[in-house]
């Protein structure tokens, strides 16, 4: 366990606000991709921060049902997913903060934001939240198995939960030789269209009850909250992009602290990610929304792939 | 033997079906009393059982009976949350949800005799004190939980939570409370439930230091158990505070109720405030564990980083909650100046719930807690044995479209109390229905009885010396 200079705990923070601060721009190519796969012209890949500050701006109205429950959760959400953000490795190999927490922490944080979330749903006492909730509900206790059969393949062949360990070991090994990955990567690309809402699972640019599902929790907000709530989404998905390409890509780090080194170190995450961006919105393109009840054969699936992975770890 | 006997008074499956019943039908304060002490009188029976009574050697037999702790412990955790998800009575529901943490306990332990058994000590204690600290946690939260569930008894006077709804606008202390307690129980990070399922999963994670290829794939199930717990646990407990606490009241007891008196209130506190203090410091409680059992581990200071290190030094894993609770904290600073500053001031006005338009949101219109229960029990459906009795009336025989009224009823069943039970039960009266019968009333049939009993000891012993 090394100490960091105050220099180094600044970078880390860097790499935390990265994270925060470019997660609507992923959004915005992510629908600009999905607009010019569909012959639309789309807005422009900046929208989602107008959006976010045009929302952040409006007077709000709260439903009379309503708690306290209903009005500090965008805070909780918000709150858990930019933490989250601090055990990133972005440009370096490691967070400083990685000391602090794990990737299970990652995970709870998650998860602390999302009962929120299921609660708020329920706190409207209207049949939309409610719905939205169950389905949410659903989606995540199924999840949860996957998610963390991944992250055991992962921790067996990188030698622990802790995310700088994980990155800096898949750094010094190379994936494509290693099978048990492979079955990772896909149970890992499985689980992150489901909690990011990509389309075989949920619809988010649909306001039709039969598919919506982080819309109809979210439908009751606006205003700041809901500028809050859109933004934790925002950060989640960077979180689970940047955790991919850390895990499963884990190329060009920058190796010494420079003004140069780490634009570059910057540029390339960039890239990273927008790739990965792309190609998860081509997929929605090709794909049509499931039956929610199909939904668990698909987690299924991630969970078999991941059971194959710790199978080839041990034989 | 004695696991048998200490796991029933435990609750493991399948020996379970006395506790949800019991719990529910004893007075509030007594339910929490014995979720929180009475329970773990057994583990701590079973506890000096295994490592007191027995010193654990590389036998095979060892290996056998952690795996079989852990097989108990999966089933059990898996099983009590399932059906505590579509319990409708909250004492049932927090009951089934004990069976479960004692499944949690129960999978630590079984580790810890397994690593034992192949001479991995520190895994040994690792998963020790995971499963000791899951029990003092367990008797925290769910003391809260079943003391919050007597609460809403007493001041509504039902346990169910169909009629229940919008208490957290009655009795914003005890909603507050449950809150707490829930987030324990769930394992959410910040409070105690986390640390003491973040130290069982890294034991679970451990397992690959296990030298048999056969073990190590089996506990990989054990963890996909464990995981799917963790998950069912959220849902059960967003239903049960959801439905008990938030949206509209559905019924006039529930619209009625008052806050309970202050003095019901100090007790939740300390054991709230307990919850808080255990998940920011966990070593307090470890270090009360270690003294307590002796372990060869110098007790650290609280605000110490828990981590495990791999053989080459590495860091395996590690966890500082201060640390996570300073970040939490300063990216709450920051976001809320963020958004003052962009933001500015606005206005916040209260008004109706979205209604389509349609107008007239009762209370009728809002999930109830079946209907939140219902895509689990659909997925899981091996479990429930699901039903629905659809019983429509129409206004015509030649027009199906218009109906009167619809009637419902959807019924989950228990297969362990039907299936094992009933046919344990139902398989017994029969074979002793059969036995009935020679017990004729005939003196001369009883001294026959007699005569072959007497023929067959003496043809049994002979035989036996012949050897």
């Amino acid at each position: 366990m090394s100490d960091f200079s105050i220099f180094e705990y600044g970078l880390g923070i860097l790499q935390a606000l990265l994270i925060i601060v470019l997660s609507p721009l992923i959004v915005g190519i992510m629908r600009k991709i999905k607009a010019k796969s569909q012959k639309r012209i789309g807005a422009g890949i900046c929208q989602p921060y107008y959006d976010i500050i045009k929302l952040l701006r409006k007077d709000e109205i709260v439903s009379d049902q309503s708690s306290w429950i209903f009005r500090v959760t965008p805070w909780i959400n918000f709150v858990t997913t930019a933490s989250a953000a601090f055990f990133i490795p972005v440009f370096l190999i490691y967070s400083p903060f990685g000391v602090v927490g794990d990737v299970l922490l990652v995970v709870g944080l998650f998860a602390l934001g999302k009962f929120f979330m299921m609660l708020a749903g329920l706190d409207v006492a209207s049949s939309f939240g409610g719905l939205g909730s169950i389905r949410e509900m659903m989606m995540s206790v199924l999840v949860e198995p996957a998610l963390f059969m991944t992250i055991f393949v992962i921790a067996l062949f990188y030698d622990g939960t802790n995310i700088s360990t994980i990155v800096s070991s898949a750094n010094d090994t190379s994936i494509l030789i290693v099978p048990g990955i492979l079955f990772a990567l896909i149970a890992f690309f499985i689980i992150m269209m489901a909690e990011t809402g990509k389309l075989p699972f949920d619809n988010p640019s649909t306001h039709l009850e039969l598919t919506m599902i982080h819309e109809s929790v979210v439908l009751e907000y606006s205003g700041k909250n809901l500028a809050l709530m859109e933004w934790s989404h925002a950060i989640k998905q960077m979180i689970l992009f940047a955790l991919f390409v850390d895990i499963f890509f884990p190329w060009n780090f920058v190796e010494q602290i420079s003004l140069v080194g780490i634009s570059i170190g910057i540029l390339v995450f960039i890239t990273k990610v927008s790739v990965l961006a792309s190609f998860t919105a081509f997929i929605e393109t090709l794909v049509a929304k499931w039956r929610l009840f199909r939904v668990s054969d698909l987690i299924a699936m991630a969970i078999s792939s991941s059971m194959i992975g710790v199978i080839f770890f041990f034989l | 033997m004695a696991f048998v006997g200490f796991g029933t008074k435990a609750g493991m499956v399948p020996l379970h079906i006395w506790k949800p019943k019991v719990y529910a039908s004893a007075p509030d304060n007594t339910s929490s009393l014995m979720a929180a002490v009475m329970l773990k009188i057994a583990i701590y029976g079973i506890v000096r059982h295994l490592f007191d009574f027995n010193a654990i050697d590389s036998s095979p037999d060892y290996v056998w009976l952690g795996m079989g702790i852990i097989i108990i412990g999966s089933i059990s955790a898996l099983v009590g949350i399932l059906y505590a998800l579509v319990e409708n009575d909250i004492k049932r529901a927090l009951a089934f949800s004990s069976i479960e943490n004692v499944g949690i306990i129960f999978i630590g332990l079984g580790l810890s005799v397994v690593f034992a058994a192949f001479h991995l000590p520190s895994l040994s204690v690792l998963s020790f004190i995971a499963s000791m600290f899951h029990t003092l946690n367990h008797s925290i939260f769910k003391g809260l939980l079943f003391m919050t569930a007597g609460s809403v008894h007493y001041s509504t006077h039902t346990k169910n939570i169909e009629d229940l709804g919008g208490l957290i606008k009655k009795m914003p202390w005890t909603a507050m409370m449950f809150l707490i307690g829930s987030v324990a129980i769930i394992g959410l990070p910040s409070l105690n439930g986390f640390i003491s399922e973040w130290l069982t999963l890294q034991s679970l994670l451990a397992v690959f230091q296990i030298p048999s290829n056969v073990l190590q794939v089996s506990l990989a199930f054990a963890i996909l158990a464990f995981a799917l717990t963790i998950g069912l646990a959220g849902a059960t407990f967003v239903r049960l505070f959801g439905v008990t606490f938030l949206s509209k009241s559905r019924s006039v007891n529930a619209a009625n109720a008052i806050e309970v008196p202050k003095f019901m209130l100090i007790g939740k506190a300390i054991l709230a405030s307990s919850c808080i203090i255990l998940g920011i410091l966990p070593f307090i409680g470890m270090n009360l564990i270690v003294s307590a059992f002796n372990l060869p581990y110098m007790p650290s200071s609280p605000f110490e980083t828990i981590s495990i290190t791999n053989s080459d030094d590495s860091n395996f894993a590690s966890l500082m909650m201060p640390g996570v609770l300073v970040i939490l904290t300063s990216v709450f600073v920051g976001v809320f100046v963020f958004v003052r500053i962009i933001g500015g001031k606005t206005k916040t006005m209260k008004y109706g719930t979205w209604d389509c338009g349609f107008g007239n949101l009762s209370e009728k219109t809002q999930y109830t807690a079946t209907s939140l229960a219902e895509p689990i029990r659909r997925i899981f459906g091996v479990f429930y044995k699901p039903h629905n009795d659809i019983d429509a009336d129409f206004y015509t025989k030649k027009n199906l479209y218009l109906k009167k009224s619809i009637n419902v009823i959807s019924t989950t069943r228990n297969i362990f109390d039907e299936k094992l039970y009933g046919k344990t039960i139902s398989g017994s009266l029969f074979v002793l229905n059969k036995i009935r019968k020679i017990q004729s009333g005939k003196v001369n049939a009883y001294i026959l009885y007699i005569m072959v009993t007497l023929v067959a000891l003496l043809l049994f012993v002979g035989f036996g010396t012949h050897e």
